[in-house]
């Protein structure tokens, strides 16, 4: 990247915790695992766990007349929104401030629920308060009108690697000068028909989220919200701004599968080798894999053919998989790189892979990739090392 | 560092009004409107019965047979326009460089209600097919067109519902510029669906009759489908003819309202400033503006406004809504006016508001083109889309040299 890219701030909300150094404590002793939702429709005999947000007061960050106008994307939105601008202690104008916002399914529950009472209702009583909410922008919309930021503004789809994306993108607006910083990263709420269409996919575990290990059977859906900001390099060191890591390099393969599949290993690799030349590195020490119990196979295929001697681990066996869990993913690497430790990826007990796989945190020394995988066919990869 | 010229090459549409640009283009410069009855699902028990419903049949998309049956009404008309303009910029497929941005809204939902109707009556055990899920996710489009002309260059969804593939184009001339792609197929799709139609119906915010941009009795939208797609290319790279040139974009924020606009239209006003900005225009020599133009009494107010504020009090700009015609295409809105902005700037006609009959005064002193299209040299042009969440975006597109 010709402009150097800083993260000056980390907003999250994940199951192993709430804040930075909550969720960072919670990443490394292996998170707290999935629970069982309740109320999804669901044939017996379906399993019907996910990795949540444990439980906070929203109105911390939100008004309480302000969180009745709230789907629970939009509270996750604000309240990550809001953690890490006072994590960077931002002092940017509003007009000069980004949001990019990656939404895997964002507003799906909210679709499903106003289209519910529309056939129940056979169209008479649609609920306008539902509506808005069902636009996969109302994150990034919410987050404006809650925080007053009135710059780019927008949202990305592209399942897993939609937190990714955001990320790249908003450092190429920082590159072109569309903006002075930027608050990037994924937002997930749980959705049932999404949990019913991987279930009816066969992707789902019945237990646990355990990626590259033996048993894994399947991955399980995250209720998460992760959030950095970003700015130029130059400008959060001219105002003295705490700098957790430096966002080096961006990379992308698309490659021609239908919806709902991966393109081919070969395009993973070719993400991540994009994303070490864009960052002018010659290798990692550590891939922060999007590897989430059902796609392990493909992520392990592609880091042994780019970096075969890199330490490998997965948020997804402590955070679970959200479409959006790149922005998590993203929280996750740049902690690990500020803390310079390496966190094991949770549930692994037999790894399946050839791999460097650590069962325990390791100090981390040098530049870390972190790898999205969507479906449809793009992979994208970021490339991040200590601040200089 | 010198910037790249962008010239657009290539245009693809699809709107009520017809299959491919020439025909929609056609229509439009004779004051055709395309707001009918609906009759895709049941629109009886809502205030807001017409809207612009693509009747014809759709091409057979440029997908073996195995795919074909699994898009979304969305999807097949997207890869209509995406052939069209594809076809047009003189490209058969594309390759490495050539990048992909789409703008989504609805997206499949249409095609998902059908399963998702059943599932809700027959409960999670129902033999509903589940392939009407498969493009249920806003990206599934954009894949299908990748999919189709190997496009294998930076790609992109945008999902900020009516600002979507105005977005999507502006990122793609930023990648560009950037030196990430070549060319990039850019624009976008929409399909109608209930959820939509019972939306906008429950926000009161549908017009009982065909939609009347900038009229005093404007009572709301009536809302379409269609999709416009364009190529753009690095001017000093490009294979296809230039129709004209990609001059910028702009993109803010209200932090007002998830659906009304800011009554000033301060942050709309600031998206078409960024956007003349970056193209390098100067604001009076902008001579026509394809208004976001949605026929609510708020939008519609607040854009002569933020049109006004951008352009100088005393601009000639002409103003028009292509909503009067193909109604508001929502996910696609961006991309099938930005088509017909680029064939405006084309062909030197400034499309008309064919509804409109009354100017509203709080949207004086915009020159609104009435009836048929006005013959106009255009040096300059600004296409405003602006969504939920108060998401606004500007983009400008200049006469190319002859």
């Amino acid at each position: 990247m010709t402009t150097r890219i800083a993260a000056t701030g980390v907003g999250v909300l994940a199951s192993p915790g709430i804040g930075r150094e909550e969720f960072w404590r919670g990443l490394l002793a292996g998170g707290r695992g999935p629970s069982k939702v309740e109320g999804w429709p669901l044939r017996p005999g379906t399993p019907s766990l996910a990795y949540q947000v444990p439980e906070f007061d929203a109105k911390k960050w939100i008004a309480p007349a302000a969180i009745r106008r709230l789907d629970r994307t939009g509270v996750l939105a604000i309240a990550a929104a809001k953690l890490a601008l006072e994590d960077s202690r931002l002092e940017a104008p509003p007009h000069r401030i980004a949001v990019v916002v990656g939404a895997g399914g964002c507003g799906v529950t909210t679709t499903t629920g106003f289209h519910r009472r529309l056939v129940e209702t056979k169209g008479a009583d649609p609920n306008p308060m539902a509506f808005p909410n069902t636009v996969p922008n109302a994150a990034a919309g919410q987050i404006s009108i809650a925080t007053g930021i009135t710059g780019f503004n927008t949202t990305l789809v592209q399942t897993g690697a939609s937190g990714e994306e955001a990320i790249a993108l908003a450092a190429e607006l920082l590159a072109a000068g569309r903006c002075d910083a930027a608050l990037a990263g994924g937002i997930d709420e749980l959705a049932g028909m999404i949990h019913f269409a991987l279930h009816r996919l066969g992707g789902l575990s019945p237990s646990a989220c355990r990626p590259f290990d033996c048993s894994a059977d399947g991955t399980i859906l995250a209720e998460d919200a992760g959030l950095l900001v970003l700015e130029r390099m130059d400008d959060a060191k001219t105002r003295g701004a705490r700098i957790l890591a430096e966002l080096a390099g961006c990379g992308r393969a698309s490659s021609p599968a239908p919806p709902l599949a991966y393109g081919p290993a070969s395009a993973a690799a070719a993400a991540i080798r994009a994303a070490l030349a864009d960052a002018g590195l010659a290798g990692a020490s550590w891939v922060n894999s999007a590897a989430n119990g059902a796609s392990d196979a493909r992520c392990a295929a592609a880091i042994r053919d780019v970096l075969p001697r890199a330490a490998v681990s997965s948020v997804a066996g402590a955070c679970g998989e959200g479409l959006a869990i790149g922005g998590v993913r993203a929280a996750a690497t740049v902690c690990a790189i500020a803390a310079g430790t390496i966190p094991p990826t949770a549930g692994l007990s037999s790894p399946a892979f050839d791999l460097d796989l650590p069962r325990e945190p390791r100090p981390l020394a040098g530049p870390a990739v972190q790898h999205g995988a969507g479906t449809g066919g793009v992979d994208i990869a970021l490339a991040w090392r200590p601040a200089p | 560092m010198i910037r790249p010229r962008i010239v657009v090459t290539g245009v693809g549409l699809l709107t009520a009004l017809g299959r491919d640009a020439e025909a929609c283009w056609s229509a439009i410069v004779e004051g055709a409107c395309a707001v009918g009855p609906v009759d895709l699902f049941d629109v009886s028990p809502y205030a807001g019965k017409l809207g612009a419903q693509v009747r014809f049949e759709l091409p057979e998309a440029p997908l073996p047979r195995r795919d074909r049956k699994r898009l979304s009404r969305c999807d097949a008309i997207g890869l209509a326009a995406a052939a069209e303009a594809m076809r047009a910029a003189g490209f058969a497929a594309g390759d490495a460089r050539f990048g992909l941005a789409v703008g989504a809204g609805a997206g499949g939902m249409f095609d998902a209600e059908r399963f998702h109707e059943r599932f809700v009556n027959e409960g999670p055990a129902t033999r509903a097919p589940f392939r009407d899920l498969s493009s249920f996710l806003p990206d599934a489009t954009a894949e299908w067109i990748g999919r189709a002309f190997g496009l294998e260059g930076p790609r992109v969804t945008v999902a900020t519902a009516c600002s979507s593939s105005a977005t999507a184009i502006g990122i793609a001339a930023d990648w560009i510029r950037a030196g990430k792609a070549d060319r990039v197929l850019c624009g976008g799709a929409d399909a109608l669906s209930r959820v939509t139609w019972g939306g906008f119906n429950s926000l009161r915010a549908v017009d009982p009759g065909p939609c009347r941009p900038f009229d005093r009795a404007r009572a709301g939208i009536s809302l379409g489908e269609g999709a416009g797609f364009l190529v753009l290319e690095r001017e000093d790279l490009a294979k296809g003819r230039p129709l004209a040139v990609f001059g910028g974009y702009g993109v803010t924020s209200d932090a007002f309202h998830m659906t009304n606009p800011h009554p000033e239209g301060a942050s709309a006003g600031a998206a078409i400033r960024a956007a003349l900005a970056d193209a390098g225009v100067n604001p009076a020599e902008v001579d026509y503006v394809n208004a976001h133009g949605t026929g609510t009494p708020a939008n519609d107010a607040a854009e002569s406004k933020a049109i006004r504020a951008a352009l100088g009090e005393g601009t000639k700009a002409c103003v028009s809504s292509t909503k009067s015609q193909v109604g508001h295409t929502l996910g696609a809105a961006g991309g099938v006016e930005a088509a017909v902005t680029v064939l405006a700037v084309a062909r030197g006609v400034a499309p008309p508001n064919v509804t409109t009959r009354d100017i509203d005064p709080a949207c004086l002193p915009v020159d609104v083109v009435f009836g048929k299209g006005r013959p106009l040299a255009i040096r300059h042009a600004v296409s405003n889309s602006f969504a939920f969440g108060g998401n606004n975006c500007s983009l400008v597109f200049s006469r190319a040299a002859r």
